[in-house]
């Protein structure tokens, strides 16, 4: 009745998609940086924090991906992205301990640039479910390397350092927004 | 998009999943193979396995019977030429599985019973869709594989849910199935669409 997508399941067309997707986030560094500071900073707060905002973040990102799936263009993406990782890294350079709900709607507001940016690829992945499921378990083991770091936090030297790493991921951030990086 | 167009949408052909058997198995050893080069099916299977693995204190038995009660009726409605594609409802059902486990919600033994028997059905309606002619070695091989990834995926979720990080864990994965579901309906459901 109606045309379905093409979805032939052979070996290349799964390990292609699901290797596309998992490589994606990982080879931007600008993506790396931002979802490793949701993982540090969901550390930082403690519980629930530590496992709410690491699920917020790929369910939003899912909905950012839909937009861009669907082709509603979302203004200033790669400035939104450049800005997660600005504003992220300063959350955890200055150890700011918000409430737990806008520290959700702040990983959820980065979280819709991510998405829309991964979505516009998703389209032309060599198996979408293969390419998704991929960048969706990238992303969640980022934020799982971001939180293994945060655990440091109960060390004296260990608060110092994700200091230094909020500060370095916000650098990185301004160094894509100013250009100077990618 | 008015509703009936959406249900149709949802009704109709999903993604293709045919693929070539493997040369030289045999049709058991090929249909023991086959849920695995399916994602949907394989998506859906986890979720369904995790979301009963969650009520680890209650009983699971009628739900799992349940599931191969409703896989054996729907492969052996194949001799009849009676199957459809459901790759797109598997995707939706593993979303909505998805959002149950992330949410941590319980549900008594009969909506979990209802559950298990409409992912069974909708399984092996799309395993029977793809079956070229009847082969009634490819479908119990089929049901098979099927069977045991449930029974092994609820039993890792029951044993898997006792602590407390564990428990996380799994809420964190309905919430990876959630999202990947939701976006591979939006890419299908659009792209029919246009």
């Amino acid at each position: 009745m109606l045309a379905a997508f093409a979805d032939a399941h052979s070996g290349q067309g799964l390990q292609g998609g699901f290797v596309s997707g998992f490589l994606h986030p990982v080879f931007g560094l600008d993506h790396v940086v931002a979802m490793i500071s949701v993982g540090l900073w969901g550390a930082f707060l403690g519980a629930p924090a530590i496992w709410l905002l690491p699920v917020v973040f790929p369910l939003v990102m899912a909905f950012g991906g839909v937009l861009g799936i669907a082709g509603i263009p979302l203004p200033g993406v790669e400035i939104g992205i450049a800005l997660s990782a600005i504003v992220l890294g300063i959350m955890v350079a200055l150890a700011a301990r918000p409430p737990l709900w806008i520290a959700a709607v702040v990983v959820g507001l980065f979280a819709l640039f991510h998405g829309h940016a991964h979505g516009t690829e998703l389209p032309h992945a060599a198996n979408p479910l293969a390419y998704s499921l991929g960048f969706v378990i990238a992303t969640g083991l980022l934020h799982l390397s971001g939180i293994a770091f945060g655990l440091l936090d109960r060390f004296a030297a260990g608060k110092v350092a994700i200091r230094v790493l909020g500060v370095v991921i916000a650098l990185i951030g301004l160094g894509f927004l100013t250009h100077i990086l990618g | 998009m008015n509703s009936r167009t959406g249900i149709l949408i949802l009704l109709s052909a999903g993604a293709a999943c045919a693929h070539a058997p493997v040369p030289g198995l045999g049709d058991f050893y090929n249909g023991l193979l086959h849920p695995f080069f399916s994602l949907p099916h394989l998506l859906c299977l986890i979720a369904l396995a995790l979301f009963l693995g969650q009520h680890r204190e209650h009983d699971n038995g009628a739900p799992a019977f349940g599931f191969l009660f409703a896989l054996i009726l729907s492969l052996g409605l194949a001799a009849f030429s009676i199957g459809f594609p459901t790759a797109t409802l598997l995707l939706a059902v593993a979303g909505i599985l998805g959002f149950l486990i992330l949410l941590n919600a319980r549900f008594p033994v009969w909506a979990r019973l209802s559950l298990a028997v409409a992912a069974g059905l909708l399984m092996g309606f799309d395993f029977a869709s793809e079956t070229v002619r009847s082969k009634l070695a490819l479908n119990c091989g089929t049901a098979l594989t099927l069977y045991l990834c449930l029974l092994y995926g609820l039993t890792l979720g029951e044993a898997f849910g006792k602590k407390r990080w564990q428990h996380i864990g799994m809420r964190v994965a309905g919430s990876w199935i959630a999202a990947c579901a939701l976006l591979v309906l939006s890419l299908t459901l659009l792209q029919k669409k246009t």
